[in-house]
């Protein structure tokens, strides 16, 4: 007699087993809380930013672009630093990443992208032939290939990076004037921690086979003896303009240029287990902003929105 | 093409090891690919920077 219980039983294993994301797959998640320095009221009418004696919940979640569970995370990569703030009005989610560009500005480029960082199935690791013809092929992704064969492109640790928005934003104040706006996540460490710091080639590899989740342990390491990352939100402002060429995902705003000012603390103060609602039930939409500061629209950001989108409601979300 | 300027610049931002590291690399990644692409690859550097196709260029003969 067939154990129909037993079916059940497997049944329900099969269905709880979560699809995996499409890409930033390997994550680890914390809670905290950001406050802004001063009111930034007269550039933007968002809540979150507008009262420095108002406390505002984040959820962050920090993750690896390519790559799985059990795969290094010291291997050559981007790394990702996704931030839900929930206000007490509005909701916004923050997605930085570990380089200040991107290979591509042109959403149509994407799948041969995600090709050329693929070797067996899905953005496991950069592909070596189809990684540099498509860098050959689509010359303005050299600004971020560069940038990741140097040491910019290996990370040990999710707390000493700075984080960077990538993706312009736009402000607009009470007047209804706008600005063009990025973002830069800087770490604050406390002076005994290192800055910058920079691990070489033969390091990494020793890592990759030692500790894989090396970045992860690193962050819960520091949570459990009451080492709090802390990270300063930076702002660069620049006049509106229509030009495209400003708002260029393959280019970076040179800091001597448009200086980056303070705007904020957020301070991570507890790790969240899968559990507990933890990183695996975590979305982010790059289009979430609140009223007065939404996202550089254009079909790039547009086609990533819904791939965002797409990707929490076939994983069972609710974005 | 600007992407070339900043990539440059970034390059020369970097200290003697980092350059180092950095076209060793990239001439290890290469290192098993067809020599057409390999110089392709050498081609587009060196229009980021002079001294970073030659390095990788160098570091790949050997």
């Amino acid at each position: 007699m067939t154990d129909f219980l037993l079916l059940d039983r497997l049944g329900e294993l099969i269905r709880k087993m979560e699809r995996p994301r499409l890409l930033y797959r390997k994550g680890v998640a914390a809670e905290g809380y950001f406050r802004p320095y001063v009111s930034w009221s007269d550039y933007t009418k968002a809540g979150i930013l507008s009262d420095p004696e108002e406390v505002t919940p984040v959820a962050a979640r920090f993750s690896s672009m390519t790559g799985d569970r059990g795969t290094p995370d010291t291997a050559r990569g981007i790394k990702g630093l996704a931030v839900k703030f929930s206000g007490r009005r509005e909701q916004w989610d923050l997605i930085c990443q570990s380089l200040p560009v991107f290979f591509i500005n042109r959403e149509k480029k994407f799948p041969e992208l995600r090709d050329a960082m693929t070797v067996r199935e899905s953005f496991d690791r950069i592909h070596r032939e189809r990684f540099w013809k498509f860098v050959t092929d689509n010359p303005e992704s050299v600004n971020c290939a560069v940038r990741l064969f140097s040491w910019q492109g290996i990370r040990d640790s999710f707390v000493d990076i700075t984080w960077y928005s990538v993706n312009t934003y736009v402000w607009e104040n009470k007047e209804g004037k706008r600005f063009l706006v990025r973002y830069k996540w800087k770490p604050i460490l406390s002076g005994r921690e290192k800055t910058g710091r920079k691990t070489d080639r033969i390091r990494a590899e020793f890592m990759a086979g030692f500790d894989p989740d090396r970045c992860e342990e690193e962050l819960r390491d520091r949570m459990e003896r009451g080492i709090f990352p802390s990270f300063e939100l930076q702002v660069q402002i620049r006049s509106w303009s229509e030009d495209e060429e400003e708002v260029k995902r393959t280019l970076h705003w040179e800091e001597e240029l448009y200086t980056p000012l303070p705007a904020g603390v957020m301070k991570l103060t507890k790790i969240l287990r899968p559990e507990e609602g933890g990183e695996e039930n975590m979305f982010f939409l790059p289009g979430r902003t609140a009223e007065g500061m939404g996202i550089y629209e254009d079909e790039f950001s547009r086609v990533m929105d819904y791939a965002h989108k797409a990707g929490a409601l076939e994983r069972g979300g609710k974005p | 093409m600007k992407e070339f300027y900043q990539a440059g610049r970034f390059y020369r931002s970097l200290s003697p090891e980092e350059r180092e590291d950095l076209a060793e690399a990239v001439a290890e990644n290469i290192f098993f690919l067809d020599e057409e692409l390999q110089e392709k690859v050498v081609l587009l550097l060196e229009k980021a920077d002079r001294e970073l196709g030659n390095k990788v260029k160098e570091k790949n003969r050997r």
